[in-house]
């Protein structure tokens, strides 16, 4: 909650008698006061009764006409103890835990009861000073409880005369209010001290005691050289006299100035005038930035192991990047499958198309060579006409071929030599292979003749 | 038994390494392996869906041819094939001036039920002018017709006069075999009537 938020706030300035109430609405960096009132309550009531004390608190609002539920509750100086300690200049963290080391020898009450946080301050020469503030857990406690019975969220717990100094712009703050008078020194490197001066009953009234003014000038005195010779606001809720108040730091060198409003509210009028301490923890619960300390959101509590380390969070990147991979894998393999059983179903409706398309492929195929291996038989007879000898007497009686092209044929002519020089032309003729003579016989008589029988392959294209 | 921080590292690093192990074996692997599976499986159905394509453009062609052959003359009736057969035997004879003294038709049995062959042995004579014009006649003839054996003699060797016998074959459709369980038939015959 680091900017200014809208809504309605309440400021709860805690003191032993009385709690002062402010109730702030805006919105943006505006806030305007709304409804002031002082719920008296009874001595220690707030450490024995909270609950009861709540439920009383909540009728009280309600008839006021209270309607924020979001507070910010601020302790009087009395009730906080504070140290300053000076540090190494070191990052938030590494202060608060040097912090958490040195806290347990600085208060003397034991270290659980006490609730602890710290004011950073600005570093000079490699060290800074830190305010270490403590507050008794019990009454954190209490005032958690009355709040929960009254119906209200507590959105933090801090120092009254701190939000005071933060939301007026880090002046020294002199607060004189129902828990007494208390000091805010500021110096170069921050808040210097925060110290409880007097009881209320030690200004209200007639005037300010003398051995109030000089215990006033000597506190202020130990709260820095600053103070001294700087500015003082005074925010005064009790009504105490002007001349009374500038008359606290008579004779020093110091600038007395009145605090009236804060930057952030529009004039309080005269409801505001003596709820100072009230309207800027109202503003604190607009803004948690003025608060500077937090009982409730200490930065030296020990935060809580976060359940999400780095090593975790990579487990669980690496966890969930593997299972989304293996689910890709997965959902891939099953879009395969399926398109597979798809093809599958297709390649075995076209296996019946296509043994019938081979089926007839082959028949058609069959058919062709048939008719395409047709012997020639004119050619054949043309070859063997072309290989007989022109002018000798030669003849052939019969000649037979057969489809595979082989063939016999018989004759006669006038001698032997006729017959060989027909033999010698088939087996000269690329045409013919395979040519034997199966028989030659010369028949006898007056008129000799030679019969023959030639066996032959025709190739063609001779 | 608290365990220091060495041993739970120890022990977490050795769960895990066991986990990756078991994971890889019983669930990565496994599906890797299908998925190489798979994609065997793929390859080998695409091959034979691509040979499948092939053979029906394959089949196309052949049709084209087929459709000619039954234009040509390739008849489904055996009796008209040898029918046919015969007349063209005649008409070449008359044609070429051969004198055909005897035809004698045959149906050999054939193993194949679509195309079938019907042979025809022939004997004529003439002169050998006459026989080569029939020859002729028969090697261009347009109808599926093939010459299986061909024998010339001589009647008488101071004239031309010349006996030849031949055996010519003709094919024809055979009878359609039943639809597959496709529901398409393998005949050309069924092929033809599309």
């Amino acid at each position: 909650m680091g900017l200014l938020s809208g809504g309605s706030f309440l400021g709860i300035a805690l003191s032993a008698n009385a709690l002062q109430l402010a109730e702030l609405r805006g919105s943006g960096s505006r806030y305007r006061l709304v409804h002031a009132a002082v719920f008296p309550i009874g001595e220690q009531r707030l450490l024995s009764e909270p609950g009861v004390l709540g439920k009383e608190l909540h009728q009280f609002l309600k008839a006021q006409g209270f309607s924020a539920r979001q507070a910010v509750a601020g302790f009087p100086a009395q009730w906080l103890m504070f140290k300053e300690k000076s540090l190494p200049d070191a990052s938030a963290e590494a202060t608060a835990a040097m912090l958490v080391l040195q806290a347990e020898r600085d208060f003397s009450m034991d270290p659980p009861s006490l609730s602890l946080d710290f004011l950073p301050g600005i570093p000079v020469k490699g060290t800074q000073r830190v305010i270490l503030a403590a507050a008794v857990r019990d009454r954190i406690a209490s005032v958690q409880r009355m709040m929960l019975a009254a119906g209200l969220q507590l959105r933090g717990v801090t120092s009254t005369s701190l939000a005071i100094a933060g939301v007026s712009g880090g002046a020294n703050v002199l607060y004189m209010g129902e828990n007494g008078v208390e000091c805010l020194a500021h110096d170069d490197q921050g808040v210097r001290a925060i110290r409880y001066l007097a009881p209320a009953s030690a200004v209200k009234g007639g005037g300010a005691s003398p051995g109030v003014s000089g215990e006033l000038r000597r506190a202020a005195f130990l709260s820095g050289a600053k103070l001294v010779s700087g500015e003082l606001a005074i925010w005064d809720d009790l009504g105490v006299d002007d001349k009374i108040a500038a008359d606290l730091f008579a004779g020093e060198n110091v600038h007395v100035r009145r605090g009236t409003t804060f930057p952030a509210m529009e004039s309080a009028g005269d409801a505001g005038e003596h709820s100072a301490g009230s309207m800027a923890l109202a503003l604190c619960a607009a803004n948690s930035k003025w608060m500077g300390l937090d009982f409730l959101h200490s930065r030296l509590e020990p935060k809580p192991p976060r359940k999400f380390t780095s090593a975790r969070v990579w487990a669980a990147v690496g966890v969930l990047t593997a299972l989304a991979a293996f689910g890709y894998l997965l959902l891939d393999w099953r879009q395969n499958a399926a398109e597979l059983t798809e093809l599958r179903q297709k390649r075995d409706d076209m296996k019946g198309s296509e043994k019938s398309a081979k089926e007839f492929i082959a028949r058609v195929k069959l058919a062709t060579n048939w008719g395409d291996n047709r012997p020639n038989y004119l050619e054949c007879l043309r070859a063997v006409t072309l290989c007989f000898p022109d002018k000798e007497r030669i003849w052939a009686s019969t000649l037979s071929v057969r489809d595979d092209m082989k063939g016999i044929m018989t004759g006669g002519a006038s001698d032997s030599k006729t017959v060989l020089e027909l033999l010698d032309h088939l087996k000269n003729n690329a045409a013919f292979a395979d040519v034997k003579m199966l028989q030659m016989r010369e028949s006898e008589g007056k008129n000799a003749e030679v019969t023959y029988s030639i066996a032959f392959s025709y190739l063609g294209g001779g | 038994m608290a365990l220091a921080k060495r041993e739970r590292m120890l022990v977490i690093g050795t769960v895990a390494v066991v986990g990756l192990l078991g994971l890889d074996q019983y669930l990565l692997t496994p599906v890797l392996d299908a998925e190489d599976q798979l994609q065997n499986e793929r390859q080998q159905i695409v091959s034979d869906m691509t040979r499948a394509q092939n053979v029906m453009s394959d089949r196309k062609v052949a049709m084209t041819r087929w459709r000619t052959m039954v234009r040509s003359g390739l008849k489904s009736d055996p009796a008209e094939a040898e029918g046919q057969l015969l007349h063209a035997l005649r008409d070449w004879a008359k044609e070429s001036g051969l004198v055909l003294s005897s035809v004698k038709p045959e149906r050999p049995e054939s193993k194949d039920t679509q195309l079938r062959e019907i042979q025809v042995q022939a004997s004529a004579n003439g002169t050998m002018e006459a026989l080569t014009k029939f020859m002729l006649k028969v090697q261009q003839s347009a109808f599926p017709l093939k010459l299986s054996e061909f024998q010339m003699a001589s009647r008488n060797e101071s004239t031309n006069d010349i006996a030849l016998q031949i055996k010519v074959s003709t094919l024809y459709k055979g009878t359609a075999p039943a639809a597959d369980s496709t529901g398409k038939s393998s005949s050309p015959t069924a092929e033809e009537a599309k």
